[in-house]
């Protein structure tokens, strides 16, 4: 293949090649560039620090398996005695959880579904954001609550992070669960609830500034 | 096996990885030119630069040496070119320094920066790697073997991507002029 003619010397150029002529060579590199900067030499992983990533690994793999074996072992007697799971049609009245049919408003804190705070010694029991778990509600057993709060919050029910509201469908065993709302900015609000078998409950919270 | 570039006389063993001060020391010219001629604005020249070393530096193990390095480092180059049009920001900027201006004819003096602007325009539509090969041939009046010894290319490459360029320019030439009426 011979050498092509170039556009600025061919007579066959097309219309207006003329204007890469005007176009500037690449400048020189400035001399201050032309120094070789200094490269960190890359280091590999140390041997003490492949240990140590092993081991943490390892660790997150045996916790994970134990969490997993715990999770499907299902403390029946942990939260909640026996006796207290049976429905109790007596326990309804001001302390039921209200029915999911009652209005749609935002409820004070001295909402029927809730028992105001008032045994101090199962508060004091009441283990605080504690992880465990509640005893997980044979089928066709349960009763089923939808929590709300104003702002939105972390729930936990029995110590147990449940998620963030709003929370449509908790399935819970009969019974009284200890509940814990708590917001990103550090207000809180906790009651204990009644669980009714078969029954939808709600619950609606405005929590309150911190003191 | 001492492969030395005899443009460079950088010493690149197949094997032993390579030394990214080094490789500096004797491709920093044809770096800089290269990011000139894919289409780098003058402005942007420096960050490419260290841009393509940090490339050298990190993936310095991976040049296995089958290929010339400076084919290697065009090829980096490239990457970072595409890269660098891809940011949209970059194509409303208008550089800050003064173009060069005489006193002459200042009616010469704009039909010249217009045309320049133009051939700008137009290059920077054509991919990276025809245009390296259309500057160095159309402004830099390199030969084709000169190219594609720089370029670490088969001349025949050279060859093809010119004449692709080309046949591009012409077709963006005929639909400017059209444009602007001339």
């Amino acid at each position: 293949v011979s050498e092509p003619l170039r556009w600025s010397e061919d007579p066959n150029a097309p219309d207006g090649a003329e204007i890469f002529r005007r176009l500037a060579p690449p400048p020189m590199l400035p001399p201050e560039l032309r120094r070789s900067p200094t490269f960190a030499r890359p280091r590999g992983r140390s041997p003490a620090l492949r240990i140590a990533i092993g081991v943490i690994a390892a660790g997150a793999i045996g916790i994970g398996v134990l969490v997993t074996a715990e999770l499907e072992w299902e403390p029946r007697s942990e939260i909640v005695p026996e006796r207290e799971r049976e429905p109790r049609p007596v326990s309804f009245g001001p302390l039921a959880a209200r029915d999911v049919e009652g209005p749609e408003v935002a409820q004070e804190p001295s909402e029927p579904a809730i028992e105001p705070d008032e045994a101090p010694v199962e508060r004091a029991r009441a283990p605080k954001l504690r992880r465990t778990h509640p005893a997980r509600p044979a089928a066709g057993a349960t009763g089923t609550l939808l929590i709300n709060t104003i702002p939105w919050s972390v729930v936990y029910v029995d110590g147990r992070r449940v998620g963030t509201t709003p929370i449509v469908a908790l399935e819970l065993a009969p019974g009284s669960h200890r509940l814990v709302c708590e917001s990103a900015d550090g207000r809180r609000a906790e009651r204990t609830i009644r669980i009714v078998a078969g029954e939808r409950s709600r619950i609606s919270l405005r929590l309150d500034a911190p003191p | 096996v001492n492969r030395a570039d005899d443009a460079g006389a950088l010493p690149f063993a197949g094997a032993a990885p390579l030394d990214a001060a080094a490789v500096h020391a004797a491709h920093a010219d044809f770096v800089w030119a290269s990011l000139h001629r894919l289409g780098i604005r003058p402005a942007d020249l420096p960050d490419l630069l260290q841009e393509v070393f940090v490339v050298v530096h990190r993936r310095g193990d991976s040049f296995d040496g089958s290929s010339e390095l400076r084919t290697w480092l065009f090829g980096i180059c490239v990457g970072l070119a595409r890269n660098y049009r891809k940011k949209a920001f970059r194509r409303n900027e208008r550089p800050l320094e003064r173009e060069q201006t005489s006193d002459e004819d200042p009616e010469r003096e704009i039909a010249d920066r217009l045309a320049r602007r133009a051939a700008e325009r137009i290059l920077e539509r054509i991919d990276p790697e025809k245009r390296a090969v259309f500057v160095m041939f159309e402004v830099e009046q390199l030969s084709c073997p000169e190219i594609a010894h720089a370029l670490g290319l088969p001349v025949g490459t050279v060859y093809s991507r010119l004449h692709s360029a080309r046949a591009e320019i012409a077709v963006l030439l005929a639909r400017w002029k059209k444009k602007e009426g001339l």
